[in-house]
């Protein structure tokens, strides 16, 4: 248990610079994800936090103590690796047991006990006498965990655990990992490249890409008030709808749209002026969807922020409906939007349909840096969420 | 129902012996015959039919020439051996070289293929350093080490003296020829053991090592405890093939001093084996001698056929 201080952490391997100036306090405890596309160093990160890589600059501390120069072997980590790494020419309990058998301070009955409490814990009690190639992906996995949980480290590192289960056993592991982290009350270094586990399992996660850190905070936060499109883009699936135009008149134009921005998203755009280029972002889940025939709010005018688009494609999920639209008159053929719509309602391809984009629910992007200049206030709902 | 019988029989009959043979003629077996008879035959001859003759050989008292007497067949010549202090010395020497130069050459390739799994500059080009002698037949290492050898000029001993030490006469000195022999071997060998040892090492995936790292491991007792428990199966391979080599000692043996005498010290059943057969023309005691070389080399090789019907590949 112990608070992990990163400061202006960079690795060069050679030319290529994997983690760039990264910067994050981990508290005693927390569950934290680091999480972005392949690629993006948040395994290099999680490597120099282990100590398997050396840090080029920056600082890595547990409780204040610099970690840099420390071997693992001295930092009392516990790591879980992407291929469980389990040693096979020992049993699931010699396994187990290694780490234990490393530190002096133990008796062979208390570290026999220790495991054996472990493995109750883990419901893998009955696998101890085998060896690692007779155990299925998912019970090589326990196995991976419990050889981590019975060294009673300061922090867990965790190197995509999951990623070689089925969807299935994947969800299920999740809570339970979960379950697991805040029983031990450890604290716990998860990398993913998957949003989903991500934004389910961390008290707060960490996006990267580029070897550049793009936010730090709790899942919801990160999924109403991205900082930047790459963010916004990564979480929540599917990904939120970009729409590129400019700003004119207090008005976001396209070719296909003209979107009228009220007073609360003008407010926070002054520092935009005219024909400025701005992409506007809304959530698939966010898009009301509308029957041409039916009741008023189905006209499509500029005030009521409703556009008149066809459906390309439907993809049934049985929940909801993934439809993706397209503007009438759209040149390039290729879609525009993707909107979600209830499981139950029935949409057809091909079909018209009027497409509201409420305004309290978009974001407002500046085309060239990818900043966010305006993210939709979850107060102006009336459902208040502390962050 | 006779007619019907006797129309069933006439069917029969009417599939001639041409048919048949055709059938015969068109199956897996004959059509894969040449394949695999040839080869067959000439091992069955040459090898086995070899050893088949050597073994009766020995039971006879053929010495000299002339034609075998088949007359007299008993076992006379394998307790005359067994009663020889010059067989014992020679199978005594035999199997210290066979296991001194089998367990040195294991230790040091893995120390050598451990050096080398750790990351460095110029890793292909050292790896090739220590090959190379392998490509060398035991004749030119044969000569390269009398040379090495030689008590006035050669290069151990000018060496040696510029420490002081007096020269030793390595392959004279019978105290000092089998360790010399069985040291020009390793010189030889242990790079084989090092590249089948580095192919095992490179097998086990890195995430191992990290991991028995963080547990807490030294790299001392990563070694012993995660990794090389882990090259079981290259040192099985591996000590099969330096055993086989260390039986084939004759033809440095051989070329060490050009005749079936070697160094004192360092006689070994297949140089004694030849001497009594082909200096003494002592036939039938020769070839009661190659017999119990032949069984020493299966003793040696049987371990490995169990482990292998073990591993169920055999």
């Amino acid at each position: 248990m112990a608070n992990i201080t990163i400061e202006t952490l960079t690795k060069r391997f050679d030319d290529v610079v994997a983690v760039d100036d990264v910067n994050v306090d981990i508290e005693d405890g927390e569950f934290i994800v680091l999480v972005g596309p392949s690629g993006c160093g948040k395994t290099t990160t999680l490597r120099m936090i282990a100590g398997l890589e050396t840090p080029s600059e920056g600082q890595i501390q547990f409780d204040g103590d610099l970690m840099n120069y420390r071997t693992p072997q001295n930092r009392d980590v516990a790591m879980v690796f992407q291929d469980y790494a389990l040693y096979p020419h020992m049993t699931v309990r010699g396994n187990m047991k290694f780490g234990l058998e490393e530190e002096p301070d133990f008796t062979d009955e208390e570290r026999k006990q220790r495991v054996e409490e472990v493995a109750e814990l883990l419901d893998i009690s009955e696998l101890l006498d085998r060896r690692p190639e007779e155990l299925s992906g998912g019970q090589q996995q326990r196995v991976a965990l419990g050889r981590a949980i019975v060294r009673d480290p300061e922090v867990f590192l965790m190197d995509e655990p999951l990623s070689n289960l089925d969807a299935k056993l994947r969800a299920q592991m999740r809570t339970e990992l979960q379950q697991l982290q805040e029983q031990l009350d450890v604290t716990t270094v998860y990398v993913t490249h998957d949003q989903t586990e991500a934004m389910t399992m961390s008290d707060r996660m960490v996006v990267m890409n580029d070897g550049v850190l793009q936010q730090v905070g709790e899942p919801l936060e990160l999924y109403h008030e991205p900082t930047n499109m790459f963010v916004a883009q990564f979480i929540g699936e599917p990904s939120m709808n970009f729409l590129d135009g400019s700003y004119e008149d207090e008005a976001f134009v396209s070719e296909q749209l003209a979107y009228p921005f009220d007073d609360r998203i003008t407010d926070g755009l002054s520092a935009v002026s005219d024909n400025d280029r701005l992409v506007l972002g809304i959530r698939p889940e966010d898009i009301e969807l509308h029957d041409p025939d039916g009741e008023p709010q189905g006209e499509t005018s500029h005030e009521n922020h409703t556009a008149a688009m066809s459906v390309t494609v439907v993809e049934p999920m049985g929940n909801e409906n993934v439809i993706h639209l397209t503007f009438p008159d759209s040149s390039s053929g290729t879609e525009d939007l993707i909107a979600i719509a209830d499981g139950m309602r029935r949409i057809d391809a091909d079909s018209d349909i009027h497409v509201h984009i409420p305004p309290e629910a978009v974001h407002v992007f500046d085309a060239e840096t990818g900043d966010a200049l305006y993210n939709r206030r979850l107060e102006h709902e009336g459902n208040v969420i502390q962050i | 129902m006779a007619t019907h019988e006797a129309t069933g029989e006439s069917v029969a009959d009417s599939v001639g012996w041409r048919t048949k043979f055709r059938y015969v003629l068109n199956g897996d077996f004959v059509r894969s015959l040449p394949f695999w008879g040839i080869p067959f035959v000439i091992m069955g001859i040459a090898v086995y039919g070899g050893i088949g003759y050597n073994i009766a050989i020995s039971l006879t008292d053929t010495a000299g020439i002339g034609p075998v007497d088949w007359s007299s067949l008993d076992l006379e010549m394998y307790s005359q051996a067994l009663a020889e202090p010059a067989v014992h010395r020679a199978a005594m020497n035999t199997f210290v070289l066979l296991v001194a130069f089998t367990a040195i050459c294991l230790v040091l390739g893995l120390f050598l293929a451990v050096l080398l799994d750790r990351q460095f500059r110029f890793k292909q080009q050292t790896q090739m350093i220590y090959l190379l002698p392998m490509s060398l037949s035991f004749v030119v290492t044969a000569k390269l080490w009398v040379w090495m050898y030689d008590a006035e000029v050669g290069v151990i001993n000018v060496v040696l003296g510029l420490f002081g030490i007096s020269p030793i006469n390595f392959l004279g000195n019978p105290s000092f020829s089998l360790a010399a022999i069985i040291f020009a071997l390793i010189w030889q060998f242990s790079g084989y053991t090092m590249i089948v040892y580095l192919a095992g090492l490179q097998s086990i995936p890195e995430s191992q090592f990290e991991a028995a790292q963080i547990d807490g491991a030294s790299t001392i007792r990563i070694y012993l405890r995660v990794i090389i428990p882990q090259l079981k199966a290259a040192s099985v391979s591996a000590a099969v093939v330096l055993m086989v080599f260390a039986l084939k000692t004759f033809t440095f043996l051989y070329a060490l001093t050009g005749g079936y005498t070697p160094p004192k010290g360092t006689d070994i059943l297949a140089t004694l084996m030849m001497r009594e057969a082909f200096n003494n023309v002592q036939w039938a005691y020769g070839a009661a001698i190659a017999t119990m070389l032949l069984i020493m080399a299966l003793g040696v090789i049987s371990p490995y056929l169990y482990y292998q019907h073990r591993q169920g590949s055999l």
